[in-house]
């Protein structure tokens, strides 16, 4: 199968890594790139005291743990399949009793939506999962870029390296960051998703 | 989430979008502007060959700066992966490959960058990171798990591992907390956790073994 995609006005580069799931490369959108390195890198997973005793410590004792999602842990192939609209690419991850699907789902209308469905029961119920992406974009390539987020009802540039959580503000798309390119004035909108 | 189509009015912020249409506007009379990334090469992003892979681990271990950790030999390699450079960095368009070891002799992980073109280790970095486990640290932490007394004493007819886990510690009063440990899950196929055992992967040796529903 090859590694390169071209389809729904995308094109792009894929390879099975050995820690960071499937890692996308070399996104073109309509002959524009977009994307150089998308990937997911780590997914710890945190667990919780399933009864807690008012005699205890509140802190919690273990911390937390994780394993690889790539070529150890790979159940059968990585599917590349066309959907009304799309095409995605998409891998399961079994390590025990932890169960991982990885989707890359390109639309042709120019959304990319990175996916990580997670199941299996874990050691029990009370954990919580914490997935990695790393996202390196290049919209129209590396230059004039900038990159924005949404703060205090507008958009702010973002001057240094730092740590932006999503606060619960978006603009009216449920833009939370962006990055844009003066030269083409495109840009690159970041949604988080949509829970409930 | 990309859309070129969509334009965009960047926001203000002061005299960053000058100086950053400046830098990259090339200089009159100067040098040609770099190749930006639009013109990179996919094939560098391929996995490395075999032949790659041992070149890589030759170049790092002929490398006097990691000379001990070679002679030595207490290290495992944890993983080898193309790395590919972005221009305008010198190395872009080289051939790379990330050599990541884990050095038990002095608990260390050297991370490096070997230029498989020019035959040279490019960047080191020795560092306490912790990287993710090998294959052969996985399958020596079962095993050690496996003919612990303790683990033995409570596993039940049709307890297996599961997997293993990289783990570490929350608190200092945790072993695993700064010293290399993996975690090995025990229970049945059918989904249901047993035991929890802690494997200390410096000394060899199980610190922890906790029933799943306390972890």
């Amino acid at each position: 199968m090859s590694n390169v995609i071209d389809e729904a006005n995308w094109k792009f580069h894929w390879r099975l890594t050995e820690s960071a799931g499937i890692m996308i490369y070399l996104a073109d959108y309509k002959g524009h790139r977009v994307l150089w390195e998308g990937s997911l890198p780590y997914v710890t997973v945190d667990h919780q005291r399933q009864t807690l005793d008012v005699e205890q410590d509140a802190g919690e004792v273990h911390g937390p743990w994780w394993v690889p999602l790539g070529t150890r842990t790979l159940q059968g192939p990585v599917r590349v399949q066309s959907f009304r609209g799309g095409v995605e690419l998409s891998a399961a991850f079994t390590a025990g009793l932890y169960h991982y699907t990885q989707l890359w789902r390109f639309h042709d209308d120019g959304r990319l939506c990175p996916w990580l469905t997670i199941y299996g029961p874990g050691v029990h119920d009370q954990h919580t999962y914490h997935p990695h992406w790393r996202f390196d974009f290049d919209l129209d390539g590396a230059r004039d870029d900038a990159f924005e987020r949404y703060e205090g009802a507008r958009w702010v540039r973002v001057e240094n390296e730092g740590w932006f959580p999503y606060s619960g503000e978006a603009d009216a798309n449920g833009t939370v960051w962006r990055q844009v390119d003066f030269g083409s004035g495109a840009a690159i909108n970041i949604r988080p998703h949509k829970l409930g | 989430m990309a859309s070129s189509k969509k334009a965009v009015k960047p926001a203000k912020a002061g005299k960053a979008a000058p100086k950053a249409a400046a830098k990259a506007a090339p200089k009159a009379g100067g040098r040609r502007p770099p190749v930006d990334v639009t013109k990179s090469d996919p094939t560098l992003f391929d996995p490395l060959t075999p032949g790659e892979v041992a070149d890589a681990l030759r170049t790092l271990t002929e490398d006097r700066r990691v000379s001990q950790m070679a002679k030595v030999g207490r290290y495992r390699v944890i993983c080898t992966e193309p790395l590919v450079v972005k221009p305008p960095h010198w190395m872009a368009g080289h051939r790379l490959a990330r050599v990541v070891c884990y050095d038990y002799a002095t608990d260390r992980t050297v991370d490096a960058c070997v230029d498989l073109d020019a035959g040279v280790v490019a960047h080191l970095e020795l560092t306490k990171s912790q990287p993710m486990l090998s294959r052969d640290e996985e399958a020596l932490a079962v095993s050690l798990a496996m003919v612990d007394e303790r683990v033995r004493a409570k596993l039940v007819l049709g307890d297996m591992p599961l997997s293993t886990m990289h783990y570490w510690g929350r608190t200092a009063n945790d072993l695993a907390f700064a010293r290399r440990s993996a975690a090995v899950v025990f229970g049945r196929t059918d989904g249901h956790a047993s035991l929890v055992a802690v494997v200390d992967l410096l000394d060899n040796a199980v610190t922890h073994v906790v029933p799943a529903e306390l972890w």
